[in-house]
């Protein structure tokens, strides 16, 4: 049977008003909690994966969240679209991690359920917005990662194939099973949950991981004190209202509209300056 | 005063539109940002005998706020809210200026931080539309069913009239003006500006419900949709849970709303609808908890499974921000078709947005339907339909290919509004009567609102002062 994982979380749904004027951290109380929108697709990848395999092997979809018992909305909204099992890893000395203890965390909730063919990760979060979890995880494991995944080409019981998509260009990776793969937002849209698993969602069992389930029960290596960084201050970037009010002719202002356009793009006209700036 | 105001010349020409995509003219154009220039502006144009229309957001789709000739008073920048204040009975009261928009108030609202949250039940799919034109039109939102009419939401407002003298209006107050047979708030809640010009409103609140649940139907013929509606208007409230919004969009709304989807952040990332859908019915539960709601889903799941729509097909969302994602492919059938008809402007400017208002109680969702459709097909008119199922208030939008189309379908709706009105349904429901249904108006029998408010504009605006071209 083919075993695939999928890394998941509950963020706040929105980012304004979060922070604290005082502190300069994330205020989360009192704020509505959604499942990271890059996660629905890493979700979405796992249940085609599952769909594109069913002829030849079963496959089940097991999906992983570390967080608060209140995120266990999400590991049922990923049954509300077809999740076969969820772990929420929730333990009070889980909390403060980065990604690094975070990445670890997931590790060993994922080894301490068994082995996985796939694991799936979204891109970033968009409270933390590192996308480093995919990769780290990987490495913990020791196995493959391929990060940017935005199409799915093929799967077999040996392994995974999928587009790469980086800056300029695009590659077709195949990895062998075990591996990990963090998904683009863009490789599938995500279905949403169906009106009858949703309500049979909320009566599923769901199993709950805690730090005394893991075989590795060092403190130190979890949460705050297992995170080599540590977030000193979150603040808004700052912004600048810059206004250069140009009083030009037609022709001039079309041709340094265009200068800047060009600069945009590698394949300027030769001969094309790119010493082109705004007057001061 | 030459600060204030401008002469409308081609940088405010976007102003001489509304949604409805009429063209209007105007000498003038002033956005007071305080009562006192608000009042100036009216004594101004009072000395020189210029009608004034007052624009909010623009987002009206009768011709409303388009202004036949004289100042537009624009109240964009009155946009200034206040704090919450609580109330014994747990509602709570809140101020805010004429030109706040929806989407300001839910801003102001969420910075809050009250626990569990707040809102205005008057909230109509258009997010940049302005309180004080809310309120003008008596528009109201998808959830009115559980939540009620838009009047119950205004604990009183401040008018000014044009003679420059303000009134503070209290709801109970019972005032009323000589020679009107309405209560003072009943003219302006719903009045279309055509008396005076509110200045301030107290917004009544509510705590938003504890669980939400969005589920969207679909449907793969005709029997089964209507099968499916006739049962749902007559599910009732279960626990601490009931319906909150039932709204309807044909195979026709949803092509076109798939058709621009890409370019729109709130629903790109939706899954499209199953092409052998011929229509979707989306639902909003509102209650307590989470078991209530859940277990009035676990009811309409088994009507649609009796009605043959499929519960694994049925999207089913909960929370805030995933019922948004629903609601805003709803509100862009509005929105899409305002896009289409402009498209259609460009080759023939004639062409105005052609759609209903009318509310059709008494009859079954598929009388409802065949009363629309028949009338389509007598003229050789093509449609899309959407809108609200209670009350068979749906908001059919003829898309006319030509002139000769918009002008046979301004006859068909005429042709309807007289139907309906004998069938005992409204011909203007919750769009406002703006300039371009006022045909549809003077189809009322005599003794009903219009009628009383017709007096009213006769006694308190003789002059034709306020917003001229509006209902009358």
């Amino acid at each position: 049977m083919l075993r695939i994982a999928v890394c998941v979380k509950q963020v706040p749904a929105r980012s304004e008003g979060m922070m604290d004027p005082q502190t300069g951290t994330i205020r989360r109380e009192g704020l509505e909690s959604v499942m990271n929108p890059f996660d629905a697709p890493a979700i979405e990848t796992a249940l085609r994966v599952k769909e594109a395999s069913a002829a030849e092997l079963a496959a089940e979809v097991h999906v992983f969240s570390m967080g608060s018992m209140k995120a266990a909305a999400v590991v049922r909204e990923a049954f509300g679209v077809g999740a076969d099992r969820g772990y929420l890893l929730s333990d009070s000395r889980f909390s403060g991690a980065d990604v690094f203890a975070t990445a670890y965390t997931l590790v060993q909730g994922i080894r301490q359920v068994g082995d996985y063919d796939l694991i799936i990760c979204g891109r970033q979060t968009t409270d933390g917005g590192t996308s480093q979890v995919g990769g780290t995880i990987a490495q913990m494991l020791a196995i493959p990662h391929v990060a940017w995944a935005s199409k799915l080409v093929d799967v077999d019981e040996r392994g995974i194939t999928v587009v790469q998509e980086l800056e300029r260009e695009l590659l077709t990776l195949q990895a062998s099973f075990p591996c990990v793969i963090s998904v683009e937002p863009a490789i599938f849209t995500p279905r949403l949950p169906a009106l009858r698993l949703k309500l049979a969602a909320s009566k599923r069992p769901l199993t709950i991981l805690t730090l005394d389930d893991f075989s590795d029960t060092d403190q130190t290596h979890y949460g705050l004190r297992g995170s080599p960084t540590k977030v000193e201050k979150i603040y808004p970037v700052p912004s600048t209202q810059r206004r250069d009010l140009l009083d030009l002719d037609a022709e001039t202002a079309a041709e340094l509209i265009l200068d800047h356009v060009w600069l945009l793009h590698d394949d300027a006209p030769s001969g094309m300056t790119h010493s082109a700036s705004w007057p001061v | 005063m030459g600060q204030l105001i401008h002469m409308l010349d081609e940088r405010y020409q976007t102003y001489l539109r509304d949604e409805s995509r009429m063209l209007g003219a105007a000498e003038s154009i002033s956005f007071p940002e305080s009562e006192e220039e608000i009042v100036a502006v009216i004594a101004e144009m009072r000395r020189n005998r210029i009608p004034i229309t007052v624009q909010g957001g623009r987002t009206g789709v009768a011709g409303g706020a388009v202004p036949l000739r004289g100042h537009v008073l624009n109240l964009s920048r009155m946009n200034r809210t206040g704090e919450p204040q609580r109330r014994d009975d747990g509602t709570w009261l809140m101020k805010a200026e004429p030109g706040t928009t929806l989407m300001d108030l839910r801003q102001a609202l969420a910075g809050t931080r009250i626990e569990g949250g707040l809102f205005w039940p008057p909230d109509p799919t258009e997010p940049t539309a302005t309180v004080g034109g809310i309120v003008s039109c008596n528009a109201r939102g998808i959830t009115g069913m559980r939540y009620g009419q838009t009047q119950d939401y205004v604990e009183g407002l401040r008018v000014v009239w044009s003679d420059g003298a303000a009134a503070e209006i209290v709801r109970g107050s019972g005032a009323r003006y000589p020679g009107c047979g309405l209560e003072v708030l009943a003219l302006v809640v719903g009045g279309e500006g055509i008396f005076g010009v509110i200045t301030d409103l107290t917004l009544r609140l509510i705590p938003k419900p504890r669980e939400m649940w969005g589920i969207c139907f679909f449907f793969g013929d005709r029997e089964s949709l209507s099968t499916f509606v006739d049962r749902l208007v007559r599910v009732s409230p279960t626990g601490g849970a009931s319906i909150a919004a039932m709204e309807y969009l044909d195979r026709q709304a949803i092509a076109i709303v798939e058709q621009r989807k890409a370019t729109v952040t709130s629903i790109k990332d939706l899954p499209d609808v199953d092409g052998a859908s011929i229509a979707m019915v989306y639902v909003e539960l509102h209650g307590d908890g989470e078991e209530s709601v859940a277990k009035l889903a676990e009811t309409l799941m088994d009507i649609a499974v009796e009605s043959r729509s499929d519960p694994d097909k049925a999207w089913a969302v909960s929370g805030e921000s995933e019922i948004e994602r629903l609601r805003a492919f709803r509100h862009a059938a509005a929105e899409s078709v305002n896009l289409l008809i402009e498209d259609i402007r460009r080759s023939d400017p004639s062409i105005m947005k052609l759609g209903t208002d009318m509310s059709l109680p008494g009859l079954s969702f598929a009388a409802a339907l065949d009363f629309y459709e028949s009338g389509l097909a007598r003229h050789g008119l093509q449609a899309c339909v959407f809108g609200h199922l209670l009350d068979n208030h749906l908001h059919v939008n003829i898309l006319p290919r030509d002139a000769k189309e918009y002008v046979r379908g301004r006859r068909l709706v005429e042709e309807w509004a007289g139907q309906v009105i004998s069938l005992g349904g409204q011909p203007v429901t919750e769009h406002g009567v703006g300039k371009l249904k006022k045909d549809l108006l003077a189809r009322c029998p005599a003794g009903t609102k219009w009628d009383k408010l017709r007096q009213c504009k006769a006694a308190l605006d003789p002059e034709g002062f306020w917003n001229p071209g509006n209902m009358f």
